[in-house]
């Protein structure tokens, strides 16, 4: 997954998008669709995307799966662990919970703004060039 | 030209390697000779320079000995810098007056008696754009001769000004580095910079070396040493396809000889056009002109085609509708002047033949052939090799192999420049093979490219994009061709705001058209993605596969729709009331049945098309999903089977009261691992539900769609076969009938524990992997091996799906632990952090969090260690007393698991070479939850929790079986059976006890209703929790089911008096109830509640025997002290009456 930086600001607003919609009515479709969404991607995709140029090369067949599956784990992950630790501690509430994730998404995301835009500021092949063997002036 | 000679190398020219000569950088011409043409060619003919080497030293060298000009040979003895760009110019003027006379308006009929004279056929004249640019490329070179000819007519010495300094000052430093050209070059050269492996010498064409050439050799013996190394020499190769293209490639032609500096070779190849060709030959003179029949279409093969046989140091190339001013070649040339330039771009001028459409914007013309990137004000290094009027190092290019034929794509039959893809691979490998090369862009170097009207279409540039798009996606190095798309992209991305705000205010350029530019605009966007999108889909290089044949292809297209559509309408004549002992299998239509087989028929034939996109097997395989475990969710009325229940009710205790239980209960063990259930009462109040049963309803299907995405990245890390990847995962799919994916924490962790496995085979690999002999062709490419800081990232990011294991779910993590540790047995995946991350979460968990619970099953745990037997027993259903149904029921569960083991250890032993080396963590992730079987029996559960975890495995290798298979038959015949066996199976072991796992609104009313009615503390028995709604409120009410009673007295020594066994209660039912149920805290009551499940539940699973609810009921009412308090069709509750004292 290559983020944009409109998709990152995206993703760092869907968590309050979806703080919003738990306003309207109980049930409604809209609001199911929305905060499920979220709960199942967005922070996982947020995390992605701060760690990315930390990852590594991304050239092996499958990728983009990886990075579905992974977005999808890691979200489930902390939706698990955020819900656990504030209902272990007896301090559960939804709005808790949910603003939990979503602020976390949105620092992930805001980070990964900054992430990425370093990585492209720095020239990306030289990256992959081993330094020690490789001369300078290509 | 010689003909034979030509035509030895056109032959299997497609198939040829490059061929390089032996011998370094061949010295430069000699003065080219201005011999006068035939005479028979209007347009004058360049004789190619005579041959300054050896003729040894080229075999290839198609330049006929007959034709070679004589004086060439004594030509050296004059000076040699001075003579080269005034020999041609001599005979420019015969070109000027003869190819063109004076009126302008007479070009088309030149042309035509152009084409008498060849004797070509008439209507290549036809097309209207051809006259058009023949026109204006005319105009051109009646221009430029008209630039050449000024100052030779003024001064003969300043005319040699231009091209001879640059010759001369080369010419200078060559004479001296003459002697030493070897060293000189190890050091300068581009190609000698770094000390790379010099690729083994590719093996020559056998055809070439004619006995001629070598007989003529002696006939030379006193040639004179080579020239002086000067400007590198030029071999133009022009592409062209197209018997209407021949006036503009004689245009062409005639601006390559009109050069101040002409090159010594001029190459045409013809890319499949016999007529073409045969024209070529027959007509044009001191051209080599090369036919590429029958191998790869298109510019990149027929460029290579040319490459092979240029002698030039430098290639240009061109195609028939370039034409380059007359100093372009000295230009070029004295950029390839600094040894470190390995190709360089020539300024490139386009224009529309046509008059430019108005609905083309300016940020497409990279479309045309300019550079998309933009090009240096004032030259200088590029980035990327995109665009037209490239020239290379011969060397150079030939040692990277030429264009790479297979990333290119020709949009629309017309040939133009290659696309991205073969730019970027090209770039690459020559970067690979020359780190200090640079790539120039010479302003001064001006070449004209006309743009057909043919060219000038919107269906052009759409198919050109779609082309661009799919050349980037074969691009090996994947972030590549990313990246290189964006690039592509991005001018006109950014100019997308812009052209929407003219759009709206109908302002911009007056020659375009807001809104049918900006549409444009979006539309080769889309294109571009779509090819790139479509490109990658179509992962598989399928270009050897032979086409499947029409039938396959209809069956594999049509199965999947029409499946499903009859199965959709099968559900509409289910009556689940029909159900038998044999479960959901006798209630479902012919039609549910014949619409399996047409699935997996189809699935079938679409594994023998190998040109199919994965889509169609992704669709199937969801249907297949949909089918094996949404049928239940469409058909039932409510949430199915009672576990998931349970799970529901505890999510909702967690809903109302915002903290776990601490108390230790008989669902404490929820509370001590409550990720699954925390995660998703989150869910559920963030959607606003009521509860959570809409969302565990569709718990099997979520949990099986989420199982495809690691399971395929898993599949596809060991094997790049993708028939049996897809088969593997079909099987994977029908085989897993132990229904441990309902709405449950095992199933969520399984997910994540298989994503966690895909990540730690693909990002973790740390050693080689060393290739064994691969003859069915079964390895993948190996995944890259990682640095120490990208694992050390890797894990990080592991740790919240790892931490979330750990904390759900009680055997996940340890089953994680174990894998991780057969993985680290590999010395490829030997990861010391990962596994002990994984162990100390889990541990940690257990400790920390639930040592309360663990501690107080600590006996148990420890007492069933190592007892590998009892705990296989303690998984098989007691078959004594259970209803026949159920009885073929488990015996099919068994059919089908050994089965399936027979089929793994067959495709073992059959794959086995595979297994030893590419399959070996796919071995070692199935292999490791075998020691489970002797850890312990988890409740009976064990071995279907081991078949579970290794059912990756054992599916691949049943696959592996059949897949991939020469014998056709296999396929066709044997192959479906066993599916269908598989699917049929699974409807037995996990929709065979459906009797009891599915439940009767009627039923969900009763419960809900007592919980309403009972007041707190109130007992509740059943023979069985098989009720919907057992635990709602458990909290408020005690729970006693009766097949948990002790077996006997002995099993359970310290046993109160007043609770009977199960033996006891079966044969004295109401007396041994009333003492149970006697023991009630003030005010509360007790009830027993039989719901319709419970008689299949207990019954015809054999837990009680046949009759025994039934004689429960009928003593219940004799016996006076029960009252029925609720009744409905799904059930009645019967309410302890207190004694009367």
């Amino acid at each position: 997954m290559t983020f944009s930086r409109v998709s990152l600001l995206l993703l760092a607003a869907s968590g309050w998008l979806a703080v919003l919609v738990t306003e309207t009515a109980a049930g409604a479709p809209l609001r199911v669709v929305v905060t499920m969404v979220f709960l199942l991607l967005c922070p996982g995709a947020a995390v992605i995307g701060l760690m990315r140029p930390l990852l590594g090369r991304r050239d092996h067949t499958g990728d983009a799966m990886e990075s579905a599956a992974l977005a999808f784990a890691i979200s489930i992950g902390l939706g698990m662990i955020v819900s656990e630790l504030y209902f272990l501690t007896a301090t559960f509430t939804m709005s808790r919970a949910l603003m939990t994730l979503a602020a976390f998404t949105t620092v992930a995301a805001l980070g990964a703004l900054v992430t990425t835009r370093r990585a492209r500021r720095a020239p990306a092949p030289r990256r992959e060039v081993n330094r020690r063997r490789e001369p300078q002036d290509w | 030209m010689e003909g034979s000679n030509t035509d030895e190398v056109t032959d299997g020219s497609v198939t040829r390697d490059i061929r390089r000569p032996a011998a370094p950088l061949s010295p430069p011409g000699a003065p080219a000779t201005g011999e006068e043409t035939d005479g028979s060619e209007t347009i004058q003919v360049l004789r190619p320079p005579a041959s300054h080497k050896p003729a040894q030293d080229r075999p290839a060298e198609p330049e006929p000995e007959a034709t070679e000009p004589e004086p060439a040979d004594s030509e050296p003895a004059e000076p040699a810098e001075p003579a080269e760009p005034a020999e041609p110019a001599d005979s420019e003027p015969a070109e000027a007056t003869e190819a063109t006379p004076t009126a302008a308006d007479s070009a088309e009929i030149q042309a035509a008696e152009a084409q008498a004279e060849d004797g070509g056929p008439s209507h290549v004249f036809e097309s209207e754009d051809v006259k058009d640019t023949q026109v204006w490329a005319l105009a051109d070179v009646r221009q430029l001769l008209a630039k050449t000819e000024a100052p030779r007519a003024s001064t003969p010495a300043a005319a040699e000004a231009p091209a001879s300094a640059v010759d001369a000052a080369n010419a200078a430093e060559a004479v001296q580095a003459e002697e030493a050209v070897e060293a000189v070059e190890a050091e300068d050269d581009a190609t000698y910079t770094r000390p790379f492996p010099k690729p083994a010498p590719r093996p020559r064409k056998p055809a070439p070396p004619p006995p001629k050439p070598r007989a003529a050799r002696p006939a030379r013996p006193a040639e004179p040493p080579p020239a002086p190394q000067a400007t590198p020499t030029l071999s133009a190769i022009i592409v062209t396809g197209e018997v209407s293209a021949w006036h503009n490639l004689r245009v062409t032609l005639a601006s390559m000889r009109a050069q101040q500096a002409p090159p010594q070779q001029i190459i045409v190849v013809v890319d499949h056009c016999d007529e073409l060709a045969e024209l070529a030959r027959a007509a044009l003179d001191g051209v080599t002109v090369l036919h590429n029949e029958g191998g790869h279409r298109g510019v990149a093969a027929a460029r290579n085609l040319g490459l092979s046989i240029a002698t030039g140091d430098v290639v240009a190339f061109h195609d028939d509708e370039t034409a380059a001013e007359p100093d372009w070649s000295a230009c070029l040339l004295a950029a390839f002047a600094d040894r470190q330039v390995l190709a360089v771009r020539s300024n490139l001028t386009l224009r529309w033949v046509s008059g430019r459409p108005t609905w083309f914007p300016e940020e497409l013309t990279w479309l045309m052939g300019d550079s998309c990137t933009g090009s240096p004000e004032d030259g200088g290094p590029l980035s990327d090799l995109y665009g037209a009027g490239l020239a290379f190092r011969r060397e150079a290019l030939a040692a990277a192999g030429g264009f790479p034929e297979d990333l290119d794509h020709q949009a629309g039959n017309v040939l133009a420049e290659p696309p991205g893809g073969v730019k970027a691979e090209l770039w690459q490998r020559l970067r690979a093979l020359h780190p200090n090369g640079k790539v120039l862009y010479e302003p001064s170097a001006n070449v004209r490219s006309g743009i057909s009207a043919r060219r000038a279409t919107r269906g052009y540039v759409i198919s050109r994009c779609v082309a661009e798009g799919k050349s980037l996606a074969a691009v090996p190095q994947r972030d590549r061709g990313r990246r290189e798309l964006s690039s592509h992209l991005s001018q006109v991305k950014a100019s997308l705001p812009r052209t929407a705000f003219h759009a709206i205010t109908l302002t911009g350029p007056n020659n375009v058209k807001p809104w049918q530019a900006l549409l444009t605009r979006l539309l080769a966007m889309l294109a571009t993605i779509f090819g790139y999108l479509s490109g990658r889909l179509d992962s598989t290089r399928t270009d050897r596969i032979s086409q499947a044949s029409n039938l396959t292809w209809f069956i594999a297209r049509t199965a999947l729709p029409v499946s499903t559509i009859l199965w959709g309408l099968s559900l509409r004549a289910v009556d689940l009331d029909e159900m038998t002992d044999l479960g959901l299998l006798t209630v479902m239509p012919v039609t549910f049945w014949v619409a399996i087989a047409i699935m997996v028929i189809g699935f079938v034939a679409l594994l023998g098309d190998r040109h199919a996109l994965e889509l169609w097997h992704a669709g199937y395989v969801l249907i297949l999903i949909a089918v094996l475990h949404a049928t239940p969710s469409l058909l039932y009325p409510t949430l199915r089977y009672s576990w998931a229940w349970k799970h529901v009710a505890v999510i909702d205790y967690l809903i109302r009261h915002g903290a776990t239980d601490p108390e230790t209960g008989p669902l404490s063990a929820y509370h001590q691992w409550p990720g699954f259930f925390s995660f998703f009462a989150l869910m559920t109040e963030t959607a606003g539900l009521e509860n959570s049963i809409d969302i565990a309803k569709w718990g099997p299907l979520a949990f099986n769609v989420a199982t495809l995405l690691p399971l395929l990245l898993l599949f596809r890390t060991v094997t790049r076969d993708r028939q049996l990847i897809w088969g593997a995962i079909w099987v994977y799919f029908s085989c897993s009938w132990v229904g441990q994916d309902y709405f449950s924490p095992q199933a969520t962790t399984l997910v994540l524990y298989l994503i966690v496995l895909a990540v730690v085979v693909r990002r973790f690999r740390r050693g080689p992997i060393r290739a064994g002999a691969d003859p069915d062709g079964l390895a993948a490419e190996p995944p890259p091996m990682t640095s120490t800081f990208a694992r050390l990232t890797w894990t990080l990011l592991l740790v919240i799906p790892i931490a979330a294991i750990a904390s759900s779910h009680q055997l996940t993590p340890l089953m994680l632990v174990a894998t991780l540790a057969f993985l680290f047995v590999l010395r490829r995946y030997r990861n010391l952090g990962i596994l002990m991350l994984s162990a100390a979460l889990a541990g940690g968990w257990a400790v920390g969090v639930a040592w309360q619970l663990l501690e107080s099953k600590l006996n148990y745990i420890i007492a069933s260690l190592g007892d590998a037997k009892d705990n296989l027993d303690a998984g098989l259903i007691t078959l004594g007393s259970a209803a026949p149904g159920q009885v073929i029921v488990a015996y099919a569960d068994r059919a089908l698991s050994g089965g399936l083991w027979l089929l793994a250890i067959g495709g073992a032993v059959l794959r086995r070479r595979w297994l030893r080396r590419p399959g070996l963590p796919l071995l070692m992730i199935g292999l490791s939850p075998l020691v489970f079987l002797a850890a312990g029996s988890y409740g009976g559960e064990i071995i279907f929790r081991v078949y579970l975890f290794t059912l990756p495995l054992t599916a691949f290798l049943a696959a592996s079986l059949f897949l991939p298979n020469r014998r056709a038959w296999i396929r066709v015949i044997v192959l479906p059976v066993v599916l269908l066996l598989m699917v049929g199976g699974f409807f037995f072991g996990n929709y065979g006890k459906e009797q009891s796992n599915y439940f009767t609104m009627d039923e969900v009313r009763l419960v809900r209703e007592l919980h309403r009615i009972a007041p707190e503390n109130s007992l509740i028995v059943a023979p069985t929790f098989y009720l919907p709604g057992a635990y709602d409120d458990y909290e408020r009410f005690d729970q006693l089911w009766l097949d948990e009673l002790p077996p006997s007295r002995t099993a359970l020594p310290n046993l109160p008096t007043y609770v009977p066994t199960l033996s006891e209660f079966v044969k004295e039912p109401t007396p041994a109830l009333i003492s149970l149920m006697s023991k009630l805290p003030p005010g509360a009551k007790g009830y027993l509640v039989l719901n319709r499940a419970q008689r299949p539940a207990t019954e015809t699973a054999g837990i009680l025997p046949k009759g025994t609810i039934d004689r429960l009921k009928q003593e219940v009412v004799a016996s006076g002290r029960f009252k029925r308090v609720l009744s409905n069709p799904g059930g009645d509750v019967y309410e302890l009456v207190p004694r009367e004292r």
